[in-house]
């Protein structure tokens, strides 16, 4: 028999879509995964660092019962009389150091730490972070004590 | 010979329509199947990069939250009153009174002003602060706090929610502190 050209048959078609569709998908899985890495990109982009201070400062004060400014930072004092978190200022550098002792890094290339209570509220603490790229937006903002409330 | 040849043309003729359809059929197959797809792509893609302005807005609202959550910590029975939208930094061109948890949170425990060591003027003066209430059932208090500026000469608004519950005032007081 004389092999038509020009024309797919339709296990073809059927073949030529299964291998697009394995193409598409090995696509979406790739950009997924970079998608993935975008915590690695905190030097980059200075409110990946301040998200990472909202969200421990957040933890931090849901359980904390009493604030006390010290000097370059500040601890959040839990139930026990204990510092559950102390924030420092090391080096232009923001840590956070807890009861393992161990620092972590929360955001760097800081040209000024401020950390104050509320004139009215000493449960309030008003929290401003001035990066040393002046054309970076400031952080301001306040965390309020829950002492394990809600 | 020539038998092969007459019957070869009507199945071609009855072959070229059909192929035309399984085409089709192959294409609505594909579509359909990249779809899943498309979505993925979609979901995986990083979150909309915020401006830096809306950014700090962003932080501005939580500041007036977590100062409604302080007070109301301290005085169970405050509840926030409705506001306009006002400035939350003070300035010389401007006879606005700033918003009530702006006020006095300064480091010299004044307003924010120009002369502000922290720098911070310049980047919230374009804001304003405004305050929505609502008496909802269940002895609940609804609080939105929108945190508005200019962006292009379009006025965007970041908005923040918390129900606070309404604790009795047997004691006379109305809540309202400011």
């Amino acid at each position: 028999m004389k092999r038509r050209r020009g024309e797919l048959s339709f296990d073809g078609i059927i073949t030529l879509a299964f291998i697009t569709v394995m193409v598409a998908t090995g696509l979406a899985i790739l950009q997924f995964h970079l998608s993935r890495q975008i915590e690695q990109r905190i030097d980059h982009d200075v409110t990946l660092g301040y998200n990472l201070v909202l969200q421990n400062m957040r933890q931090d004060t849901r359980i904390g019962r009493r604030f006390e400014i010290i000097e370059n930072g500040v601890a959040i004092i839990g139930a026990n009389e204990k510092p559950t978190a102390v924030y420092r200022l090391i080096d232009k550098a923001l840590y956070r150091f807890d009861n393992s002792d161990k620092g972590q890094l929360i955001i760097n290339k800081l040209e000024k730490v401020s950390f104050r209570l509320h004139p009215e509220l000493k449960n309030l603490l008003l929290v401003t972070l001035l990066p040393e790229d002046s054309m970076q937006l400031p952080f301001f903002t306040s965390f309020a004590l829950r002492g394990g409330k809600s | 010979m020539e038998n092969h040849i007459d019957s070869a043309a009507p199945q071609s003729k009855h072959k070229q329509p059909a192929n035309i359809l399984e085409l089709l059929l192959a294409l609505a197959i594909l579509s359909v199947s990249m779809y899943p797809l498309v979505y993925i792509f979609r979901i995986s893609q990083a979150p909309r990069q915020k401006t830096q302005t809306e950014y700090l807005a962003t932080l501005l609202a939580h500041h007036v939250i977590e100062t409604i959550v302080a007070r109301k910590s301290v005085n169970p029975a405050f509840l926030p009153f409705m506001s306009e939208a006002e400035p939350v930094v003070q300035s010389s061109d401007s006879v606005a009174p700033v918003s009530h948890y702006f006020r006095n949170i300064g480091v010299d425990g004044e307003n924010i002003t120009e002369n502000d060591p922290n720098q911070l003027f310049w980047h919230l003066k374009q804001f304003k602060c405004q305050i929505d209430t609502y008496y909802l059932e269940g002895a609940l208090y609804k609080v939105i706090v929108y945190i508005s500026y200019l962006n292009e000469g379009r006025k965007m608004r970041v908005f923040f929610e918390r129900l606070l519950p309404q604790t009795d005032n047997s004691d006379g007081d109305n809540g309202e502190e400011f």
